[in-house]
Parts: structure tokens; C-alpha cells; sequence
């Protein structure tokens, strides 16, 4: 597996502000020589919730809310976790962030990050 | 000196409830199988799927986490009074295409209105609807 990231200790800024306590994901990455893809595992989140930062080579995903249940329900048995999601990951390569693309569906977002045309691997002639 | 009887109708939901509790993990061969790292990928015994069950005045609602499944692939069956929720998990990489199962089983309560149990998959997130009977009338029974 190509391993375009490392994850990134520090507490996203926005979650300290909001004092709300945030998970990490489960996620996996993946790359090719033009692209890296990001998968993380967000359950239960509505699309609008999720953003997506790009800060100096720091990818930051966070979506603060989780669809919980109604507070008529009354719990019987819990063993999943309401808290949202947070995840930074510190890019190791360039990328071209005008390109960068995500999509969410079925509680799975996924994250392309295009490789700068700069950064790609090139073949240098011999004469 | 006078006794008192409890009402019947809160003896029902104490023991619907009691089902909930003794049976949560109910489906599995053994406990200790929860921390079977084998459960995952490459074997054909499903991971089980973590759930939340909650109940309502006219419902019981059991939650299930899965990301990434499409309504499709997702498997609801009752049998015996025990509902089993199984989700096929398809990964793709490139030309590849890994998959492995999901299952729980949960023991649905007497009070359940079987025919009208229902299932939302909505942002990764399964509920299943399970409607609870309408009061059930008191019987008289003659003596012949």
C-alpha cells in the first residue's frame, strides 16, 4: 500500500472551540502515481455535515454531527457511539488542491487528491 | 390487610424487557469469539455488526453501523422469534474486489408485530422498525 499520510496529533482547532469531544474514523488510503484516495467511515452523518480543510499539507475531515437517536427513544442496549468525527492526516507529497475532489455516499466519504504535475515521476532521457 | 396485584400490562413489559437484556448477544457461538481477530477479512465467519436497541411507546428499534453498504446487499431475516441483520461489504481497489460479511442476531420480543417489522438504510446507518402489538385485550375464560 502506498502511504501518502500520516495522521496528525493535534486536536482540529474548530473541536476545541466547540468543546465537543470527537472520535477518529476508521479510514484507509490508496495511490496511484496521479492520485491519492482517502476513504474514511462516517456513519450516521448527513452529507452537509462533513468539511473538508486543506491547510498547508494538513488534510483535516470533520463532521461534528452524528444522527443520534430521538429523545423519545428510550435505550435498551447501546454499544455504538454517538460522538462525532474528526481525522487529520499530514500529506507527505504535493498536491493540487485546486483538483481536489470528495464524495460522500452511503456514510463513506471519499477524498481524491490529485499529485501535482510537479510531483509526478518523470523519466529523463539519456543522450 | 389488602393485598395489591401488579397490572399485568407492566408485567408484559418487564418481561419483554428482560428478554432484551438476557439475550443481547444472542446468535453468537461464544463471547470470547468477539475478540476473534480471524472474524474479520478472509474467513467466511461474518464480523458481528455492533447494534443499539431502544424502544419507544409503540416501537423497539435496533441500529446497526454500515458504512460503505448498499441497500442491497443488506439481509434482514426473523426466524424463531431471532431477527439477523447480514451486510456484504464490497471493497474495491482498482480491478479488485474484496468483500466480506457483517451479521448480527437479536432476539425480537413476544410483543412484536412480526408482519409489520420495517428497515431504513439511510448515511450508513441501518434501523429496523420492529412495532410492538396493540395492547393485547384481557381474556375471560368461562367455566363449564
Amino acid at each position: 500500500m502506498t502511504t501518502c499520510c500520516t495522521p496528525s496529533t493535534t486536536v482540529p482547532s474548530t473541536a476545541a472551540a466547540n468543546e465537543q469531544a470527537l472520535r477518529k474514523p476508521r479510514y484507509s488510503t490508496s495511490g496511484t502515481d496521479q492520485a491519492y484516495t482517502i476513504k474514511v467511515e462516517l456513519p450516521g452523518v448527513p452529507k452537509d455535515a462533513v468539511t473538508i480543510g486543506f491547510d498547508q499539507n494538513v488534510l483535516t475531515i470533520q463532521a461534528a454531527r452524528r444522527e443520534t437517536a430521538p429523545g423519545s427513544w428510550k435505550p435498551l442496549h447501546r454499544e455504538l457511539n454517538d460522538l462525532g468525527y474528526a481525522l487529520r492526516l499530514r500529506l507527505n507529497a504535493a498536491i493540487d488542491e485546486d483538483k481536489l475532489n470528495a464524495q460522500f455516499s452511503d456514510g463513506v466519504l471519499i477524498v481524491t487528491l490529485p499529485i501535482r504535475e510537479a510531483a509526478k515521476p518523470r523519466q529523463i532521457a539519456v543522450n | 390487610m389488602k393485598l395489591t396485584r401488579p397490572k399485568p400490562a407492566n408485567l408484559a413489559r418487564v418481561a419483554d424487557f428482560d428478554e432484551w437484556l438476557r439475550h443481547p448477544f444472542a446468535g453468537f457461538p461464544a463471547f470470547t469469539s468477539l475478540f476473534d481477530v480471524g472474524n474479520f477479512v478472509g474467513t467466511n465467519v461474518p464480523a458481528r455488526l455492533a447494534t443499539d436497541v431502544y424502544e419507544d411507546a409503540d416501537n423497539f428499534y435496533a441500529r446497526f453501523e454500515i458504512p460503505g453498504v448498499k441497500k442491497e446487499d443488506v439481509k434482514l431475516e426473523l426466524r424463531d422469534r431471532m431477527l439477523t441483520v447480514t451486510a456484504e461489504k464490497r471493497e474495491k481497489s482498482g480491478n479488485d474486489e474484496q468483500s466480506y460479511s457483517l451479521s448480527r442476531s437479536v432476539s425480537v420480543p413476544d410483543s412484536v408485530a412480526e408482519d409489520r417489522i420495517s428497515a431504513k438504510l439511510e448515511n450508513g446507518l441501518l434501523t429496523v422498525t420492529l412495532p410492538k402489538q396493540e395492547h393485547r385485550k384481557p381474556r375471560t375464560i368461562e367455566v363449564n
